[in-house]
């Protein structure tokens, strides 16, 4: 059997279409293929999410995390107020002042020892010493003013200044400061003092002494108590040496009941009052601070414009990161179902 | 239409520039029905799938470029994945093993007897091919689509759609010669 002649055997075996089938196709053809009205309505319900949810959702879902992944990184800067270190069960280091001028003053009456400050949902209903070491950049011409202003936010705070150093002259003028805070105001007065000037450190500590506290109370009862006995007995003591042995023993148990007595009375003192440990140190590229009242300058708006072009790249930043793997992934998911459509229908051919 | 080994059907215009989706209806729509029929096997199943094929080509007809195959080539690839769809949703594909459908039983009763057994032959000699065998040949010589076109709708390359084409034709002659 020839070519020619097998090709046009095979053109004879041809399928021929119904000329119903042709006139009806060609009657839709020419109307432009007219869905039916519950398929006009339904297809782009259906197409939409397809081609647009998908993109939509991966794009929101890099910007949410770059958001939270530059809010996290630039929240956690050294010069971020409020950062108590929890949970921080460190001593907190006092500084001991090389003061030049040794001021007890701006006493007020003690606060008690509420805890609403930072961090004190975790110590709620616990006894909790806090201690903050506060570092600020303040120009040295400014250093005497800055000084009296931290005099005043303590006693606006109803604070003690324990001790205090100032030297303004000099070739290093600087300040350092010893406060007592009543510990439910301590954080807005940190926060007001690192106001003064730019914060170059704070580290903010506190310690749980609960335990301590509930210990010197129970020896304190028990000083208390063995004094009570005491005295009973020395009441219904009717020899000399009885007696005089229980003088010697009444000596030693008031010594007991006061040192006790103190050492509550030391720890309720810690806890009611906040320690803050301020430094001013010259800084002559010190801004001023914004409660100055020195005017919102070219040179602020210059800042604020470079920092606010600085988040803005680094959250673009982190969204081309992020979207690229997740485009990545999207394209290979998208090419491994049309692979697998592909397979599918040439399994239904060759089954 | 008239398709031979010899001469393959010349690219239509609409292959350069904008698609013609009118003319490519017109002068494919038998075409794709013969090929659908091949595939599918059962005349109801293929109009509906040619006309869902159509259907979706003048959805899709903006998509179409023409540096990725003609314009028929196009078409002919959502033509088959509408029959492979149709094949697997309908559970047919054990149909491509059935009998051919008779094209026009009607039509051989003027033939001769001599003829009439050469038809018979080819026929039967198309029934002993594979499925895949049998588009290959309904691609060639039911749509008369090229070695390129074929390509294109099966997605390998037209050097490799000549090789199994060439296989399959001598698989069908040696039947032909088997059977006569």
């Amino acid at each position: 059997m020839s070519s020619p002649d097998l090709a046009a055997l095979l053109a004879a075996e041809r399928p021929v279409p119904r000329p119903e089938f042709t006139a009806g196709l060609d009657a839709r053809a020419a109307a432009g293929f007219p869905r039916p009205a519950r398929a006009r309505r339904a297809q782009p319900s259906l197409r939409l999410p397809r081609l647009s949810l998908a993109p939509a959702l991966a794009g929101v879902a890099a910007l949410v995390v770059a958001v939270i992944v530059v809010a996290s990184t630039l929240g956690g800067g050294s010069g971020s107020p409020e950062s108590y270190s929890l949970p921080a069960r460190s001593s907190a280091g006092a500084r001991a002042g090389s003061s030049a001028q040794s001021a007890p003053s701006a006493h007020a009456a003690p606060a008690p020892a509420d805890t609403t400050g930072a961090a004190g949902s975790a110590f709620r209903g616990r006894d909790v010493v806090r201690a903050t070491e506060l570092t600020l950049g303040v120009p040295a011409r400014r250093m005497q003013t800055t000084a009296q202003r931290v005099y005043a936010v303590a006693g606006a705070f109803g604070g003690i200044v324990d001790s205090s150093s100032v030297s303004s002259g000099g070739a290093g003028p600087g300040a350092t400061f010893t406060l007592r805070i009543p510990s439910a105001r301590a954080p807005l007065a940190v926060e007001r003092l690192a106001g003064l000037g730019r914060v170059v450190s704070q580290t903010g500590t506190t310690t749980d002494v609960t335990g301590s506290v509930i210990s010197a109370r129970e020896r304190l009862a028990s000083a208390a108590a063995l004094r009570s006995g005491i005295l009973r007995a020395l009441a219904k003591a009717s020899t000399p040496g009885a007696v005089d042995a229980l003088r010697a023993r009444l000596r030693d148990a008031e010594r007991r009941l006061a040192a006790a007595r103190a050492q509550v009375r030391s720890l309720r003192g810690q806890v009611d009052y906040a320690r803050v440990s301020l430094t001013l140190t010259s800084s002559r590229a010190a801004p001023p601070p914004p409660d100055r009242g020195g005017g919102y300058t070219p040179a602020d708006a210059l800042g604020d414009a470079g920092r606010i072009l600085g988040v803005g790249a680094a959250v673009g930043l982190v969204v081309l990161l992020l979207a690229l793997p997740l485009a990545a992934l999207g394209g290979l998911a998208t090419l491994g179902a049309r692979q697998v459509r592909r397979h599918r229908r040439e399994t239904a051919l060759g089954a | 239409m008239n398709a031979t080994l010899a001469a393959a059907r010349p690219a239509p215009e609409a292959a350069v520039g904008a698609l013609d989706f009118d003319a490519l209806y017109r002068e494919a729509r038998d075409d794709v029905y013969a090929y659908v029929a091949t595939l599918v096997r059962e005349p109801a199943a293929a109009e509906d799938v040619t006309a869902l094929a159509f259907e979706r080509a003048y959805r899709k007809r903006a998509r179409w470029r023409a540096r990725r195959g003609t314009p028929r080539a196009w078409l002919f690839g959502i033509a088959r994945n509408a029959a492979l769809d149709e094949l697997r949703r309908a559970r047919r594909s054990a149909a491509l093993a059935a009998d051919p459908v008779d094209p026009a039983p009607a039509a051989e009763a003027g033939y001769a007897e001599e003829e009439r057994e050469r038809r018979l032959s080819v026929r039967e000699a198309l029934a002993s091919l594979s499925p895949r065998e049998r588009e290959l040949v309904a691609l060639r010589f039911h749509a008369g689509l090229s070695h390129g076109e074929i390509g294109g709708v099966l997605g390998i390359s037209e050097s490799n759609a000549g090789t199994q084409l060439h296989r399959t034709i001598q698989k069908l002659r040696e039947a032909c010669h088997v059977q006569s």
